[in-house]
C-alpha cells in the first residue's frame, strides 16, 4: 500500500513536485517568519529589560504608596548578591522634585542613576551624568536651559539636604515624550545625597546570560530564590510583572505571527486539495479496478490519504532544510533596511537582531503542514472511497 | 451452487430517463463450470457480471454467491467477498500502471496481508504458468496488450479465488493471442478447478465454453451445455 501510494505520487511527477515545493516554500517562510518573529521578540526583550531590569526589588505595594514612602536601605543589594551572585544590581532613587531656572520653574521626577551602569547606558544613550543634571529635552526647552547652565533643585519630603544648585550636564530624549517634559537625572550618589541618604527606590537586577524572551524559567526561579530571602516588605517583580503591557505586546506580537503562518498553510491546503482532486479525476477507473480487487472504501480512504501525507512529508522536509538554512543565516544576526529600522528604533528595537527558533516552533509548522494535508485529502479521499466500482470502471476522462 | 441469480433486474437511470439493462435473469452455475454469457453488445452481458461480482447492485432480485446473499451486503463486504472470492479479467484496463506485472500479480494477495515472500512466490508461479516469468519486473506500459491480459489471469490464478468473472477477456486481443488466453484459461478450469463465468461475443470463446448462456435486451433467451 505505501509503495503504491509512493508511486502513484510521482506518476504526474511535475505536478507533484510543484505542490511538494509550495508546501516547502510554506514551511521555509513559516520558519523563517518565526525565527524572525523571535529576532524582534528578543529584540525588544533586550532593550525592555536595559531599561527596567529582569528583576526589580521594591516595597511592597509600590504603587499605592507616594514617592518619598517607596525607598529602602541602598544595603539590601548585599543581600541580592549573596542569593544572585554574578547579577548585575543598580539602585535607582526616583523622587519629586521641583526644578527652577531664572524665568521658570517645573515639576520633574528625580531619577537618581548609578553613572556607567546599564539602566543610565540604556536610558541616557551616552549622554555624561557625571557632569551635573541631565534633563529630557522638553523640559529642558520649557526651562530654557542648556547644557552648562544652572538649575535649582527642590526636594519636597525629602530625607537629605532637600535641594541644590546643579550644572545641566546634557538634554535627552526619550520615547515617552510625557516623560521626557519631566526627566532629571542625577548619578544616584549626588540624588541619595539630596533627597534620601543611603536609600534607593529600586535596585534593578541583570541576570547574566538572560537575552531572550524564552528564558522566562530561569528569571522566575530567581524570583523564587530572591523573595524567599529578602526581609520582609520588600517584593521581587519579574520584568513582565513591572510593565505587563510591554510583556502583553509581545505575546500578542507571537501570536499574530502565528496566525500569519496558519493562514500560509491554508493557502497550501488549497493547492494541495487541487493537486489530490486532480489526481484523483485521472484515475477513476483505476479506483474502480482497485474495488473490483477487493480493495474496501475504507483502504481507498486511506491510499488517497497516504499519497497526500507523503507528497506533503517531501515538501515538509525540503522546507525544513530551505527554513532551517534561512535561520541559521538569521541566528547569525540581520539589520532590517535603514528606512524600516529606524521607524521601529522609535519603538525600541535594536539595530542588530538574531533569528531564534524554539523545537515547539518546528513542531508547531509540521502540525500545520499536516493539518493541511488533512484538510486537503479528506473531500477527494471521501469521493474516491464512495465511487462505485462499476461506474468507476465505465468511467472516461471528459 | 456457486452462483444464483433470481429474478436479477437492473435499471439504469439518468435523470428522468430509465434503461433496463437485465429483465428478471435467473442463473444458476455450478462450481468448476467454464461458461459463456453470450449475446449481442447491449445486452446485458457486462452488467450481469457487475451484479454477481457485487460491482453494482440490482434493482430487483437476487445475488446469491454460494450462501452469502451479495445484494445485500455492504460496500466494505461486498470487497471483501471480491478479495476472498472473486477473481476479475476485464476487457480493457485491468493492470494498476504504477506496479511491475509481478506486483500486480501479487496485489490481490498483498491485500489479503499475505507475508511479501510467500505472496511473491505465488505471484511468480502463476505468472510462469502463464508464460509470464520472464516480464515479470515489467510495468503494463512496457507490455502487450495479450500480455497485460496474461497477467490478469495470473493475479487471479495466484488469489485462487472460487469464481473468476471475466468481461470480454479477448475484445482487445488479436486471434493468436486471444486464443491462447483461452487456452490458458481453460486449463486453469481443467487442472485448478477454478469456475470461469465470462462475458463475449467472441466466437473463437464461446467455441471452448463448456456451456452458453444467451442473453438478449436483457433477458436469458436460450441455453446450450456441451
Amino acid at each position: 500500500m505505501i509503495a503504491l501510494a509512493w508511486r502513484n505520487l510521482w506518476r504526474a511527477r511535475a505536478r507533484s513536485l510543484l505542490t511538494a515545493g509550495v508546501v516547502a516554500l510554506v514551511v521555509a517562510l513559516g520558519l523563517a517568519l518565526l525565527s524572525f518573529t523571535w529576532a524582534a521578540v528578543n529584540g525588544y526583550f533586550a532593550t525592555f529589560t536595559a531599561r527596567i531590569g529582569h528583576l526589580v526589588v521594591r516595597v511592597e505595594n509600590y504603587e499605592k504608596r507616594p514617592l518619598v514612602e517607596r525607598v529602602f536601605p541602598a544595603g539590601t543589594r548585599a543581600e541580592v548578591l549573596r542569593v544572585l551572585p554574578g547579577a548585575g544590581v543598580e539602585g535607582r532613587l526616583l523622587w519629586p522634585a521641583l526644578v527652577a531656572g531664572e524665568r521658570r520653574s517645573e515639576p520633574a521626577l528625580l531619577t537618581g542613576l548609578e553613572p556607567g551602569g546599564r539602566l543610565a547606558r540604556s536610558l541616557l544613550k551616552g549622554a555624561p551624568l557625571e557632569g551635573g543634571a541631565v534633563l529630557g529635552r522638553a523640559l529642558a526647552v520649557r526651562l530654557q536651559k542648556r547644557p552648562g547652565d544652572l538649575v535649582y533643585l527642590y526636594l519636597p519630603e525629602a530625607l537629605g539636604e532637600g535641594s541644590g544648585l546643579l550644572p545641566v550636564a546634557a538634554t535627552v530624549e526619550l520615547l515617552e515624550k510625557n516623560e521626557e517634559r519631566a526627566f532629571l537625572a542625577l548619578p544616584l550618589a549626588t540624588a541619595s545625597r539630596l533627597a534620601a541618604p543611603g536609600m534607593v527606590s529600586e535596585l534593578v537586577i541583570f541576570l547574566p546570560g538572560v537575552v531572550r524572551f524564552s528564558q522566562q524559567a530561569r528569571l522566575e526561579l530567581a524570583q523564587r530564590r530572591l523573595s524567599a530571602a529578602l526581609p520582609g516588605g520588600l517584593e521581587v517583580l519579574r520584568w513582565d510583572q513591572t510593565v505587563p503591557g510591554l510583556s502583553g505586546m509581545v505575546r500578542v506580537f507571537h501570536r499574530m505571527m502565528l496566525l500569519f503562518v496558519g493562514i500560509f498553510f491554508l493557502l497550501a491546503a488549497l493547492i494541495l486539495l487541487n493537486t489530490v482532486y486532480l489526481s484523483l479525476s485521472e484515475r477513476v477507473r483505476e479506483f474502480g479496478l482497485l474495488s473490483a480487487l477487493g480493495m474496501t472504501p475504507g483502504r481507498v480512504f486511506l491510499l488517497v490519504y497516504l499519497e497526500t501525507l507523503m507528497l506533503t512529508l517531501v515538501g515538509a522536509l525540503l522546507g525544513l532544510l530551505l527554513g532551517g538554512a534561512i535561520h541559521l543565516r538569521l541566528a547569525r544576526g540581520f539589520a532590517l533596511p535603514p528606512e524600516v529600522a529606524e521607524s521601529y528604533a522609535e519603538f525600541g528595537l535594536p539595530p542588530v537582531l538574531y533569528g531564534e527558533l524554539h523545537r515547539q516552533d518546528v513542531l508547531l509548522v509540521l502540525l500545520f503542514a499536516l493539518a493541511a494535508a488533512l484538510l486537503a485529502a479528506f473531500w477527494p479521499a471521501f469521493l474516491a472511497a464512495r465511487l462505485e466500482p462499476a461506474r468507476a470502471l465505465r468511467y472516461v476522462a471528459a | 451452487m456457486l452462483v444464483r441469480t433470481q429474478n436479477l433486474a437492473k435499471i439504469y437511470r439518468q435523470g428522468k430517463v430509465e434503461t433496463p439493462a437485465l429483465r428478471g435473469v435467473d442463473l444458476a452455475v455450478e462450481a468448476g463450470e467454464f461458461t459463456a454469457v453470450a449475446g449481442p453488445s447491449g445486452s446485458g452481458k457486462s452488467t450481469l457480471l457487475h451484479l454477481i461480482g457485487g460491482l453494482d447492485l440490482p434493482s430487483e432480485g437476487e445475488v446469491w454467491l454460494e450462501a452469502t446473499r451479495v445484494d445485500r451486503l455492504s460496500r466494505a463486504e461486498r470487497a471483501r467477498l471480491r478479495l476472498y472470492k472473486i477473481g476479475f479479467v476485464f476487457q480493457a484496463y485491468n493492470l494498476i500502471p504504477v506496479l511491475t506485472a509481478l506486483e500486480n500479480a501479487a496485489f490481490v494477495l498483498e491485500l489479503r496481508g499475505m507475508p511479501p515472500r510467500e505472496r511473491n512466490r505465488r505471484a511468480h508461479e502463476a505468472l510462469q504458468a502463464l508464460g509470464m516469468a520472464e516480464l515479470a519486473n515489467r510495468r503494463p506500459s512496457e507490455l502487450s496488450g495479450g500480455q497485460q491480459q496474461r497477467v490478469a489471469v495470473a493475479r487471479a490464478l495466484a488469489a485462487r479465488p472460487r469464481l473468476v468473472l471475466a468481461d470480454e477477456p479477448t475484445a482487445n486481443l488479436d486471434k493468436k493471442t486471444g486464443l491462447r488466453l483461452i487456452e490458458t484459461m481453460r486449463r486453469l478450469n481443467r487442472e485448478a478447478g477454478m469456475t470461469f463465468v465470462f462475458a463475449t461475443h467472441d466466437p473463437r470463446l464461446l467455441e471452448h465454453a463448456r456451456r452458453v448462456v444467451w442473453l438478449e435486451d436483457g433477458r436469458v433467451v436460450g441455453e446450450e451445455r456441451r
